[in-house]
């Protein structure tokens, strides 16, 4: 991989040199929401969009990371490898995870030790999406979407090549990062290659501690090829790989890592100007994703998944004045599993072990409490298929904006306890057929008045529970955790209620959001009063019980003057359920409030902000509360213009006043506080 | 500040030259290994006289070969040595020890063949007090387990002693120069060279022993010996025959600690036999396997194993079944093997240690480890730990070398 990826840089910095600079792609005055094809300010639920040079600005490279510092988002963070975003509270199943509009396809959801597959070295934007736009990518996403849009697909011609090198440099955990994003067209044939490798090592906390296992290795490829006609019609190739490997801090300080690994192959065709049809887009993505968690060099657990989706999207600019948008969407995932502490070179098969149908003995032995343990492969193989309809449409009306969406899903997990010896399997009947149908709406509008605009959305969203949610009955080593199943898991059924405010002055602009979700039959892994019979690790199971999230998101930008701007940021989110003596929802993120200026001035930009975290004592049943920290970060940034190229210096200190911290979110927050002073220095040359 | 200086001279250098794209050494992290390897395990195959360590399903030849094919293994007490036996010879192998380095670190080494042997036909060898005592020619040679890294260790014998032994001798109590002498027909009770008991015991073929009993499989059945010493260190012996189920001359015997637990192969009948000493007088308590509330066997016990910590009945059954019993003969732990349910007594060789075990089916060719994750919190916790395929479908007798517990090791016999 890593000689590939060498050759490819170097292939893509030669052509630097010899290719022209002429690009036709038209720059947008207005940041667009390439998920979902609309206008940032022109949505009627708030979306949020990370650019290029805001992701420069942020520290980390995770997802969770990188959007952590937006109001309403927290990084579920497994050590410094790993970091999902949780939005409003939710995170897991309910948020997302998407490239180019189709899912990531990764099993991050399922744990939190599990990396997003998606990867924002080389991206053009980060887009968080809420409201009934989500319905597109799929239903369940109740906390959002976070879709990465690259330059792998081009919907317009280029002449010449544009381009991009950075590299950069850290302190804390002595990381080292490149990444370049290369296109290159003759027209009507246009080319993307990016690449990028990052390592680190193992980082220091704010008390100067070094945190063990907290090194992480990745590096990615992606090539895109497109032919855009002259009458529009844009069809495209591309296909990536991915490959991290990260150490997960426990306890033991064991040498633990989780080494994933992604093939991706996507295709893309939007077709215009047919009968009846404005626009079709077409995508089509196929990824075979594998992780191994190594224990002394041992991969002692294996997952394997490979996925495809299918996607296609009907858009009319003009029906009754709605601009409409009909999709049909189809997936198929495929999970298989291994766990065998004398390694696990493949999935294993017992199919020639024999089975009479009848729970096993071992499953019967090993008994706690009435709960069965099992010490074999987590899961059965498991075949989740999603066929689902969605209908999204807007139109102005006098005042604003207003959306509508409505999906229906059908899921269906199909279980084969063929990987499990059958000393360790459930009866038969435990891995029949099961069905969910699922239907989700939702509706949000905007009323427009002089610099205000309000805005209301109202949804009722149904999310089927994964088979991992179902089926898994084992020991999960990454996490130093026993995972029990629950296949009386039914839908989870949320109705939400969001109130945003936007004032748009001349001098400041401020954005405030209340929301309320209530759920019947949320979801949640509940850590049990227990420990597991073979390891004496804490024991959680997927329960559902109703609960409520309620929260406030707040943002002001000021401009002091033409130079000077001064921001504040706050949020608050609280979850609960509905019954039980402690109704309070693990792991839900503190108040966090942040101020800060922004200084930009010729090739001069500057900032610096101060973020702070709440204590959190509303805690879950047998979790811990964490003390609140404050982290003060400096960002500054020089470019320097040539004819056709510019190249910019930056240098940011994250934490600069080495504050020792532990992130409420992260399963991990008492072996992995947050990364203390970190001082990155970098370069990026655009062409 | 020193790793910001180094970046920063890399990045004076050339920033954009920088790759990333080297290997990290990850993790550099002084962790400690909960399973570090403090044990190991001594295999003997059938058709070969090499001598084996077992590691993660693999065999690594010891430099020096046994004296014959199929050579049994018996562990000593401590752990640390183990008796191998052909036909005609006794080697010994110091499988567990740890040398002072310079540096002053502890350096195990490797499992080795030992200089010193025995030769003789009639030849046999059991563990006893801190010794092995080698049956050869109708003479025992008593070798204490640390001079077998000598090339003439010191030894006693039993040669003055004008008996005609049929089963290694036993030494009861060193201090006091006790030993059972198995004299033909009889089992004498020896204080230096006078006969204090003897009782009858036709052609002996296993024992158990702790500090106050021994056990014994005769013609006659089982034969206890219980040896009480009073305040003035007076010794009193008293044998007597236990009521066992089935054919108890055929019982094969374990020791650990204070318990002793014995089995008749191809049957599924079994005794766990301990001493009372909570009354005024020491009494023998046979718990056995048709009595109520014991567990039964559904299939023929193959071996019986004590864990060296708590001296769990770790039992392996035709089929695959493995099963551990406490003291009371109730069951803590079942689990079926699934990969050997169609293998037979014939196939399993199983050894133990501490809280574990590992046993090997010959037939199915596999190997599983069997243990304890934190006894401390979880004393019942047996769970196959690993599960190894084997290249090999020979292995005749397996010893696991591993530390025993002070007073584990001092009683068990």
């Amino acid at each position: 991989m890593h000689t590939n990826l060498l050759r490819l840089l170097t292939a893509s910095l030669a052509l630097v040199v010899s290719a022209s600079a002429a690009s036709e792609e038209v720059a947008l005055d207005k940041v667009k929401v390439t998920a979902s094809g609309q206008v940032l300010d022109d949505v009627a639920q708030p979306m949020r969009v990370l650019s290029k040079e805001e992701m420069q600005a942020q520290n980390g490279d995770t997802i969770g990371e990188l959007l952590e510092g937006l109001p309403g988002i927290a990084n579920a963070s497994f050590g410094a490898g790993v970091g999902r975003p949780v939005i409003r509270g939710l995170g897991g199943n309910r948020v997302k995870m998407a490239i180019n509009g189709t899912d990531s396809a990764d099993v991050s959801a399922m744990s939190s030790d599990h990396a997003p597959m998606v990867d924002a070295a080389n991206a053009d934007q980060l887009e968080v999406i809420y409201g009934p736009n989500t319905l597109r990518f799929g239903s369940g996403a109740m906390g959002g979407v976070i879709n990465m849009a690259d330059s792998r697909f081009h919907e317009v011609p280029l002449h010449g090549y544009q381009g991009r090198v950075q590299s950069s440099i850290s302190s804390a955990n002595e990381g080292t990062n490149l990444s370049t994003s290369f296109d290159v067209g003759q027209g009507r044939w246009v080319m993307h290659v990016d690449g990028f490798a990052r390592s680190s090592e193992n980082f220091q906390a704010g008390n100067g501690e070094t945190i063990n296992n907290t090194s992480s290795d990745s590096q990615g490829v992606n090539l895109g090829v497109n032919h855009i006609h002259t009458n529009g019609n844009a069809h495209g190739l591309a296909v990536s790989m991915l490959d991290y490997e990260y150490g997960v801090p426990n306890p033991d300080n064991d040498r633990a890592m989780v080494e994933p690994s992604q093939l991706r192959l996507d295709a893309q065709s939007i077709v215009y100007s047919l009968p009846y049809v404005e626009k079709i887009k077409t995508q089509f993505t196929h990824i075979d994703y594998e992780h191994g968690e190594t224990f002394d060099d041992t991969v002692v657990g294996l997952f394997d998944k490979t996925s495809s989706e299918f996607k296609t999207t009907l858009s009319w600019s003009n029906i009754a004045g709605w601009q409409s948008n009909l999709g049909l969407q189809w997936s198929k995932q495929n999970l298989e599993l291994c766990h065998d502490h004398s390694g696990c070179p493949d999935i294993p098969n017992y199919s020639q072990l024999s089975w009479n149908g009848e729970a096993g003995s071992n499953l019967n032995n090993d008994v706690v409490d009435g709960i069965q343990f099992s010490h074999d492969t987590p899961m059965p193989l498991t075949d989740t298929q999603d066929l689902g309809l969605f209908w999204v449409m807007e139109r102005d009306w006098a005042m604003g904006l207003l959306e509508l969406g409505a999906r229906y899903d059908q899921r269906t997990i199909k279980a084969d306890p063929v990987s499990i010896r059958p000393s360790y399997r459930q009866a038969a009947s435990y891995y029949d057929d099961k069905t969910f149908d699922s239907a989700s709406l939702s509706a949000a509008m905007t009323w427009r008045i002089d610099t205000h605009k309000l805005g209301l959305s109202v949804s009722r969203s149904q999310r089927a529970p994964a088979a991992d949610e179902m089926y898994w009955n084992g020991d999960h080593h990454a996490t130093f955790s026993f995972q029990l199943d629950n296949t009386a898991l039914d839908l989870e059924t949320a109705h939400s209620l969001d109130l945003t405010w936007l004032y748009d002055g001349r001098d400041y602009r401020m954005q405030a959001a209340v929301y309320y979700y209530d759920f019947d039959g949320y979801i949640y892994n509940d850590l049990k009063a227990m420990v597991d019979p073979f390891h004496g690790n804490p024991v959680y199971r997927h329960e559902q019980k109703d609960a409520w999230f309620s929260g406030a998101e707040w943002q002001l930008d000021y401009h002091l003057n033409p130079n000077w701007q001064w921001f504040m940021r706050a949020d608050v989110v609280k979850a609960q359920l509905k019954q039980g003596d402690n109704k309070n929802l693990p792991r839900t993120p503190p108040i966090t409030s942040t101020t800060g200026v922004k200084y930009f001035a010729g090739h001069w930009q500057f900032s610096s902000d101060i973020k702070y975290y709440a204590e959190q004592n509303d805690v879950a049943e047998n979790e811990s509360p964490t003390a609140d920290y404050y982290v003060f970060n400096l960002y500054g940034a020089y470019t320097l213009v040539m004819a056709k190229s510019a190249v910019e210096f930056y240098a940011k200190a994250h934490n600069l006043t080495d504050e020792f911290g532990r992130n409420h979110v992260s399963y991990l927050k008492e072996y992995s506080p947050v990364v203390g002073r970190n001082i990155n220095l970098g370069v990026t040359y655009t062409f | 500040m020193k790793t910001f200086n180094k970046n920063l001279l890399w990045v004076s250098i050339a920033a954009l030259a920088l790759t990333g794209c080297g290997s990290s050494d990850n993790n550099s992290s002084d962790t400690t290994d909960e399973h570090e390897h403090d044990s190991s395990v001594l295999v003997s195959q059938s058709n070969t006289s090499t001598l084996s360590l077992f590691e993660e399903g693999e065999l690594e030849a010891l430099d020096d070969a046994a004296a014959g094919n199929a050579t049994k293994l018996i562990l000593s007490e401590t752990g640390a040595y183990a008796a191998v036996l052909s036909t005609s010879t006794v080697n010994f192998v110091h499988g567990l020890h740890e040398e002072e380095e310079e540096s002053g670190d502890a350096h195990e080494e490797e499992a080795h063949v030992l200089a010193y042997s025995l030769s003789g036909t009639d030849i046999s060898v059991v563990p006893t007090s801190g010794h092995f005592a080698v049956l050869v020619d109708g003479d025992t040679t008593f070798i204490e387990y640390d001079e077998l890294a000598n090339e003439t260790p010191a030894t006693e014998s039993t040669s003055g002693l004008s008996v005609n032994e049929v089963y290694p001798a036993l030494i009861l109590d060193e201090v006091h120069d006790l030993k059972l002498v198995f004299d033909d027909t009889n089992a004498k009770v020896f204080e230096g060279v006078t006969a204090e008991a003897d009782f009858a015991c036709v052609s002996p073929t296993s024992h158990g022993q702790t500090d106050e009993l021994v056990v014994i499989s005769c013609d006659e059945g089982a034969r206890a010996v219980l040896i009480e010493e009073n305040e003035s260190q007076e010794h009193k012996f008293t044998g007597s025959l236990l009521t066992l189920d089935g054919t108890a001359s055929n019982y094969i015997w374990r020791a650990q600690g204070h318990v002793i637990v014995g089995f008749e192969p191809s049957t599924k009948n079994y005794a766990i036999v301990e001493l009372d000493e909570s009354g005024a007088t020491p009494s023998i308590v046979v718990v056995k396997s048709s009595d109520t509330g014991t567990y039964a066997f559904t299939q023929n016990i193959c071996n019986l194993v004590l864990d060296t910590d708590a001296q769990d009945i770790l039992a392996i059954s035709a089929a695959g079944s493995f099963v551990v019993l406490n003291h009371e003969a109730e069951m803590l732990k079942s689990i079926t093997l699934d990969e050997s349910a169609a293998s037979s007594c014939d196939d399993f060789v199983m050894a133990g240690a501490a809280k574990m075990a590992l046993v090997i089916d010959n037939k199915a060719q596999k190997g599983y480890e069997i243990d304890v994750d934190e006894p401390s919190t979880n004393a019942n916790g047996y769970h196959v730990h690993e599960r190894f395929d084997l290249s090999v479908s020979d292995v005749a007798s397996m010893v696991i070398f591993h530390e025993v517990g002070e007073e584990a090791g001092d009683h068990a016999h």
